[in-house]
């Protein structure tokens, strides 16, 4: 019994230590004001809001607003022509109502109209130089004339402007949301998602650790992201970096430029040229009415209904065109390279995959190594077509009336031609010359360990049955 | 024996009624917890140590008891 209770007579001067040490460190150790701790950019514990009374200011028609506000949101939306209201709503974090009443009474909104800016902020940098440290959010809601230009500069806290002339927006920890801007805007953002929409003027967006939505801007849209996803609908042009994100973009009215590490790309709809760079990731590109280039490391490209030139990079992972009415240029290393009707000839070459092309027209000069060719024309030959192979088949499809001169090697293997009309000048198991319909078209077709095979459309299409 | 058990637990359930509340009120941000419990944790050892001196005050009667009953 007596060690029982000596047991608990030192629990209870234990409990006691722990209760005299735990309020000793909270008011000496620097790791956020009383009441509160500062994780992630934000305040946490006990907290009590408290509403001020709305404060007009009447302002001459075209001034500009400077926002500056630390620990709170802001919020600038449209109000009364000559008339800048401005209310506060201010979240004190205290341990008790009474407490935080009396040190949220001595915060207050501070305008200073100078010229043609009205500066909006707080009296938190005289609260914060004074002996007491206390955490307090400061929430402005900002009503200005409609069309006025607007200047945030934010941090930890979400920023909303509407209807503004132009925006200048700096934040970080928390979002900021734009809309219907009619000049040109600026976004500053780190560590939280960023939405801009309906803006008539230019876009410059730089943001970190967040998503990015940009819709319905009619200027050029600049984006600079890291560690976001990015989506861009109805831009008037657009010009990304980007790193560890993605990126959606739809209906691009100007020239698209893109260039990205980790970064995945899906491109739908651009009026203008493309160029997109990008490492470990996969490249999607639609209806590009000007010319496409693309480099991706580490990932596919695919790219359909392109109406210029295509130029395109690959590494470890295939090519894959459809109907690209330019001329087409192909480099792939450890991939390979699909083509469907393609208007004005390919140039290719390819390692580690082969190439096939159905429905071409124009000049081919194609080379894959370690890989095999099959070449199917949409009609009658009439350009220049020379393949060669390396460890790897080649495989020609020559329609009727097609006018070729052709010559077709195999080392280390065979050449076998099977088309009527083909007047044969020179036939041997690895070496075939000839000419169809009195020649015209060079077709040079060499293979080094693969065979060569020459045939008809209708041969080949029996040997591949759909 | 039985006496002394019923005050300890009316001290230990006065104890727990009292943290209770203080929790409580600091949960509505009426007093702050941890200066409460600052200040009147010390109570503890007050109330116990009284409630020492009076067991043994009351075992010291009730021993001295038969001996003046014995003298009569």
């Amino acid at each position: 019994m007596k060690a029982a209770k000596i047991g608990l007579l030192l629990l209870l001067l234990g409990f006691g230590g722990v209760v005299e040490t735990a309020f000793a460190v909270r008011n000496k150790i620097g790791i956020g004001p009383a009441g509160c701790r500062v994780i992630r950019g934000r305040f946490y514990g006990p907290s009590f809001t408290f509403d001020a009374a709305d404060e007009r200011e009447a302002v001459p028609a075209g001034t500009a607003i400077e926002v500056e506000n630390a620990f709170g949101g802001v919020r600038v939306v449209p109000g009364t022509p000559g008339e800048v209201r401005v209310s506060l709503r201010k979240v004190v974090f205290r341990p008790t109502e009474d407490a935080a009443r009396t040190f949220a009474d001595r915060v207050h909104v501070e305008k200073t109209l100078t010229g043609s800016v009205l500066h909006i902020s707080t009296n938190r940098r005289a609260l914060e130089g004074g002996s007491e440290d206390v955490g307090f959010e400061t929430h402005l809601e900002i009503a200005a004339p409609p069309d006025t230009p607007v200047r945030v500069q934010a941090d930890h806290g979400q920023v909303e402007v509407r209807d503004a002339a132009r925006a200048d927006i700096t934040n970080s920890f928390e979002p900021v949301e734009v809309e219907r801007v009619k000049g040109p805007v600026t976004v500053d953002s780190r560590h939280g998602d960023v939405t801009v929409a309906e803006v008539a003027g230019t876009l410059s967006l730089t943001a970190r650790y967040g998503d990015v939505k940009v819709r319905d801007v009619a200027g050029a849209v600049t984006v600079n992201v890291e560690h976001g996803e990015i989506t861009a609908d109805r831009v008037g042009g657009l010009v990304v970096t980007t790193r560890h994100g993605g990126l959606k973009a739809g209906d691009v009215r100007g020239d698209l430029e893109v260039h990205g590490e980790h970064t995945g790309v899906e491109v739908l709809g651009v009026t203008g040229r493309a160029l997109v760079e990008t490492t470990f990731g996969d490249v999607v590109a639609k209806n590009v009415t000007g010319e496409l280039r693309v480099k991706s490391e580490h990932g596919s490209v695919e790219a359909t209904d392109v109406g210029g030139a295509v130029f395109a990079q690959a590494s470890f992972d295939d090519v894959t065109l459809t109907r690209v009415a330019g001329p087409v240029d192909v480099a792939v290393e450890h991939g390979g390279l699909k083509g469907h009707d393609l208007e004005k000839g390919v140039k290719a070459r390819v390692q580690g995959d082969g190439i096939v092309l159905e429905e071409f027209r124009g000049p081919i000069e194609v080379d894959a190594q370690r890989a095999g060719i099959e070449l199917e024309p949409a009609g009658e030959l009439v350009d220049a077509v020379s393949a060669s192979a390396t460890h790897g088949a080649i495989r020609l499809s020559v329609p009727g009336g097609s006018r070729i001169d052709l010559e077709a090697a195999a080392q280390h293997g065979e050449v076998q031609v099977d088309v009527p009309g083909l007047v044969l000048s020179r036939s041997e198991t690895e070496r075939v010359s000839g000419k169809l319909g009195g020649g015209g078209a060079m077709v040079r077709l060499t293979a080094a360990n693969g065979d060569v095979r020459v045939e008809t459309p209708q041969a080949v299409a029996a040997q591949n049955p759909q | 024996m039985a006496g002394s058990v019923r005050i300890e637990g009316i001290v230990l359930g006065l104890a727990l009624l009292g943290l209770g509340v203080v929790c409580l009120l600091a949960n509505m941000g009426r007093v702050d917890l941890l200066t409460t419990l600052r200040t009147w944790w010390p109570i503890t050892l007050v109330v116990w140590g009284g409630l020492e001196l009076y067991q043994a005050l009351a075992a010291r009667r009730g021993r001295d008891l038969p001996a003046a009953r014995r003298l009569d």
